[in-house]
């Protein structure tokens, strides 16, 4: 009779309450969402349609939206990034400082990367630094921009760390471009938002470019500082830095 | 009747992602179901509004009509860095606490910090 009360106990398992429980939560969100019909026309859409390339010389009404009309929004979000690479290198000291069960496995075999390939790696550098400073420069007349160019950019730092060993951006150096870069994205974004109203066409485009190159160089070096904090928490040990 | 699958998909996504963080675990697969309803959500509101073969919003000749609309996809490029920082944060504060007590699941960690509570 025990065994049996136990295997009843069984069915109150988290497995089958969690998927009770997202069967209820299915059925309240589908029965809303098929409540709720179509989406009404967006009066917002039809003013950016008619003004937006005129305001903001933006061909491309996302970038013209994100660094003109909605400009504290992506303040902050360069903001979120820096407060979240702070956080990650301060978890990455805690563990270090914290760890309690040492890698079980001491033999860590490095195998070099072959010579075809990090002989071959420098045209590929060459050929992403092209692309990603194609997206960073046409951002705002096509689709990209400053996060997506900077994103693009990062690949040739962690391809050079992690197939041939080089650390081309010190964490030192990262972090220092990573607060300078964002006070002169706070210093621009302000110098906008204050005189913004009185600028021409080519001062526009001018703040545009500017603006992305800006953004394009704090998130390159902030996403190499996440890498290398991840990196080196788990290396640390080994190799003895 | 239509059905805008790229809405639905969304909502799957994140009660796939909600069904994660509950019935799972292991810590690395609930961060991987945050991502997930992360991801739900921006799917959602990126269907918003969308119709099959309407072009991207770039360029001054497109007609209205045929016109993706931007305000959603302005605001979920901000939910993609969230999402992105959100991550690095979680699996960088996983990696202190499993260096910490030794375990990804939840329950193990929890009996191990009340034994070495009451000592």
């Amino acid at each position: 009779m025990k065994y049996r009360k136990k295997k009843n106990y069984k069915l109150l398992d988290i497995k089958y309450t969690g998927l009770i429980f997202v069967i209820i939560v299915a059925f309240a969100l589908f029965g809303a969402y098929f409540q709720s019909g179509e989406a009404g026309q967006s009066l917002l859409f039809d003013e950016i349609y008619l003004r937006g390339l005129a305001e903001t010389t933006a061909k491309n009404l996302v970038a013209g939206i994100y660094l003109d009309y909605r400009l504290f929004d992506t303040l902050l979000e360069a903001l979120l990034l820096l407060v979240s690479v702070i956080g990650v290198m301060q978890f990455s000291h805690l563990s270090t400082a914290e760890k309690q069960f040492p890698n079980q496995n001491k033999k860590i075999t490095t195998i070099e990367s072959s010579h075809v390939v990090r002989e071959s790696l420098l045209p590929v550098y060459i050929l992403i630094a092209l692309f990603g400073l194609y997206i960073i420069l046409t951002g705002m007349d096509g689709p990209g921009g400053g996060f997506q160019g900077g994103a693009i950019l990062v690949a040739i730092f962690i391809s050079a760390h992690f197939a041939q060993g080089i650390t081309i951006l010190n964490v030192n150096v990262a972090t220092k471009i990573e607060k300078i870069t964002y006070m002169l994205i706070l210093i621009v974004g302000m110098f906008f938002i204050a005189y913004g109203a009185n600028f021409t066409y080519l001062g526009h485009r001018i703040y545009l470019i500017i603006i992305n190159i800006l953004i394009g160089i704090k998130v390159c070096s902030g996403l190499n500082l996440i890498y290398m904090s991840f990196m080196f928490s788990e290396m640390e040990e080994d190799s003895g830095l | 009747m239509d059905f805008n699958y790229v809405e639905i998909v969304g909502l799957l996504l994140f009660l796939i992602g909600i069904y994660g963080v509950i019935a799972r675990r292991n810590i690395m697969k609930t961060v991987l179901s945050l991502s997930i309803i992360d991801i739900g959500v921006i799917t959602f509101f990126l269907g918003i509004r969308n119709e099959v073969g309407a072009n991207p919003p770039i360029g001054d000749g497109v007609p209205q009509e045929l016109m993706a609309d931007p305000v959603p996809q302005a605001l979920m490029i901000t939910a993609i860095v969230i999402g992105v920082a959100v991550t690095a944060v979680a699996l960088m504060m996983f990696s202190g606490l499993y260096h910490r007590y030794g375990s990804t699941n939840w329950m193990k960690v929890f009996k191990i910090r009340r034994e070495e509570q009451k000592k």
